[in-house]
């Protein structure tokens, strides 16, 4: 009885670590809040295309792309105002804010980065006159030093500009097939090739570090980095979140459909210094909120 | 009691015995029998050990096979077919889309002539569009093509300037080419490798300055010879084909390419078969970049059973934009519109959509989509849900 007892602890032992140790732990993920363009407030999104958490302030901006504007939330992602840049915004695709206060936003439709002084109510487009061919501009990151990273879509590179916006040169990465995303993090930059799937990783300097492939993806389009060095990447066409460590799958969050808590062709994805992982749930018009864990 | 256990077991033992099944399955299957006169039998068949593949009793597959096709014919058949480019039955185990596993008239267990077989699925007409045939063809696919899968894309084994060179001189070629032919040049870019209405197996619709042999316009010349071309990057396609909207809208397929020059992806600059100056059918094209979505369309996952027709045509473009647009999937317009315009009776007859119908779920508009899934899904009419039981009570509660 003894030995029919311990045979059967080592096969339940064997079977937990078989499926356990090989199946994909979720991410543990919880859904925290899902932000709606209300009816009342900014009325519906239309097609967002990315967001922008400003930590310092604590808000939370929705770059709603299809409807020309910018929309903004409190910490508790109560609806602030929202904003047009006086009809200005165009397709507007990303957004950031620099430590003056001032807001950075790619205008797709007009090809350009305009810089928005908020008091001054000055705006001004970037200077791309020294950038050579003319660049497609499009997502945005900023490091520590408040140096400004734009993917040029159509060259493969990315343009790096000074702190009070001087063109000082770029990253040609002619390996790749094009950047759909751009992240810094932990002094290091981030850069997403949907079409090869894989993440480019320069150091402060332009150099590229190392590449990381990811073949398993389907449509990868978004990447974000957390305090650990451990990159997210949103597969739009999965409807998921997927968490790497290099380049294996540790977690993954989501699932392709329409109730909360799902994603239908999302666009875009932020995590912030909390661990809370933003969603741009672009097929939905809504932000999804995880917190991770 | 004992020894009546063990003679219980022993009869189980021998019931179940496959030594025991090597009985004249033949008898009951003539058809099977007929094909003995074949030519080429099938070795399990001429030792008449069906059992080797069939279990006589039951199986969970078709055919009473003991194993998935695949698995099984890989169980004596240990050739590897990890090619680069693998043939897409070998990927989907379906050895016997091509061999009959019992006999065959013809080499290798295929079922029918080696073209027949090829055109089975190959469509002929996207193939052979004119009376001038490239004489490999009279010769088979396989003399370019492998029939398992290649190390280069189209299955072929070697890379295709070489095989070229395999039957045509060097210096045959570089005579009559005013270009560098040899180094790096794509011979497929101008000519048919299977069939063309003009001579020299030439492609059918030209690129104009190509035509105008306007080399100049792309190309660097010095004096008549080319030298190379004056800007590798799309800025060269642009400046005769500007295409002011693509870059300033959200989507656009005219940026990020594998290659320098994104517009080269899908155009050929020489010659083509296909307007406008495309390099293969469109679908062909898509998939290249879209593998994902190819995966989709070829798999046999109930999630994907029912596709839309034009999915099964691969008619990408029926649907979706070319170069660049602003609504979501790509879509050449809004939903709505783009079903509509084919199924117009839904136009004016329809579950409410739009303004009228929000979606619970997501508080978006409904349109087409919330409820169909044209790339394929588990329900008929392409719906998501199955429409007689789970579609409706995604968004409207049963009251009890």
């Amino acid at each position: 009885m003894k030995k029919i007892c311990f045979a059967f602890s080592f096969l339940l032992s064997a079977f937990s670590f078989y499926f356990c140790g090989h199946a994909h732990a979720y991410l543990k993920g919880e859904l925290l809040t899902v932000i709606y363009g209300e009816e009342e407030t900014s009325g519906p999104f239309n097609q967002p295309r990315s967001i922008y958490i400003d930590q310092s302030k604590g808000k939370i901006y929705v770059i709603d792309t299809l409807n020309n504007r910018l929309v903004s939330y409190d910490k508790n992602y109560k609806f602030i105002s929202r904003f047009d840049a006086e009809g200005r915004l165009d397709l507007p695709v990303s957004m950031l804010k620099d430590k003056k206060g001032h807001l950075i936003v790619t205008n797709r439709g007009e090809e350009s980065v305009l810089v928005i002084h908020l008091k001054e109510k000055i705006i001004e487009p970037l200077d791309f006159s020294k950038v050579f061919p003319k660049p497609v501009p499009s997502y945005l990151a900023m490091d520590e030093n408040g140096r400004l990273y734009v993917i040029d879509k159509a060259y493969k590179r990315i343009l790096i500009f000074s702190d009070d916006y001087e063109f000082l040169g770029e990253i040609k990465e002619p390996r790749a097939a094009g950047f759909s995303d751009v992240k810094w993090s932990g002094n290091c930059l981030y850069v997403l090739d949907t079409l090869l799937k894989k993440v480019f990783i320069y150091n402060n300097q332009g150099n590229l570090i190392r590449s990381l492939e990811f073949k398993s993806l389907g449509f990868p389009v978004s990447l974000a980095v957390d305090k650990r060095g451990f990159i997210y990447i949103l597969d739009a066409h999965e409807g998921k979140v997927y968490l790497f460590k290099d380049n294996e799958i540790i977690g993954e969050i989501g699932k392709k459909g329409w109730k909360e808590g799902k994603l239908y062709y999302p666009g875009y994805i932020s995590i912030d210094n909390k661990n809370t992982l933003y969603v741009v749930d672009t097929g939905n018009n809504r932000i999804e909120v995880f917190k991770i864990k | 009691m004992k020894v009546n256990l063990i003679i219980l077991f022993s009869l189980f033992c021998f019931i179940s015995s496959p030594v025991q099944a090597k009985m004249d399955c033949l008898k009951c299957h003539p058809d099977i029998r007929k094909q003995l006169t074949s030519g080429n039998v099938h070795n399990p068949l001429k030792k008449r050990d069906c059992t080797v593949c069939h279990n006589i009793h039951a199986s969970d597959e078709p055919n009473l096979l003991i194993e998935p096709t695949k698995d099984l014919c890989l169980s004596c058949h240990k050739k590897s077919f990890k090619a680069k480019y693998p043939h897409l039955p070998v990927t989907q185990g379906k050895c016997d889309k091509c061999h009959d596993p019992h006999a065959s008239p013809y080499k290798a267990l295929l079922k029918d002539a080696e073209d027949k077989i090829c055109f089975g699925c190959h469509e002929k007409k996207e193939l052979i569009i004119g009376k001038r045939l490239h004489p490999p063809l009279k010769k088979g696919c396989l003399s370019c093509h492998k029939a398992h899968g290649g190390e280069y894309p189209q299955l072929l084994g070697r890379p295709p300037e070489k095989l070229c060179l395999g039957c045509h001189q060097k210096t045959e070629i570089s005579g009559s080419h005013n270009v560098p032919a040899i180094k790096g040049t794509a011979c497929l870019s101008c000519h048919s490798a299977h069939s063309s209405k003009k001579p020299r197996l030439l492609r059918e619709f030209a690129h104009k300055p190509y035509a105008k042999k306007q080399c100049g316009q792309c190309h660097i010349l010095e004096g008549k010879k080319i030298k190379g071309i004056k800007t590798k990057t799309r800025s060269l396609c642009l400046k005769c084909h500007p295409m002011e909207k693509a870059d300033a809208s959200i989507y656009s397929h005219i940026q990020a390419s594998p290659g320098t020059n994104v517009c080269l992806d899908c155009h050929s600059p020489h010659l083509s078969d296909k307007k406008p100056a495309l390099k293969a059918p469109v679908r062909l094209l898509c998939f290249n970049c879209h593998q994902d979505t190819k995966k989709q369309l070829l798999s046999n996952s109930p999630d994907y059973k029912h596709k839309h027709p034009e999915v099964k045509k691969e008619a990408c473009l029926e649907c979706h934009g070319a170069h660049a647009g602003n609504h979501l999937y790509f879509f050449k317009d809004d939903v709505i519109t783009v079903c509509t315009g084919c199924h117009k009776r839904h136009a004016k007859f329809t579950h409410p959509l739009g303004e009228k119908a929000i979606d619970p779920r997501c508080k978006k508009e409904m349109d087409c989509v919330s409820c169909h899934n044209p790339m394929g899904a588990r329900g008929g009419y392409n719906t998501i849900f199955d429409y007689k039981k789970k579609l409706c009570i995604q968004c409207h509660k049963i009251e009890t």
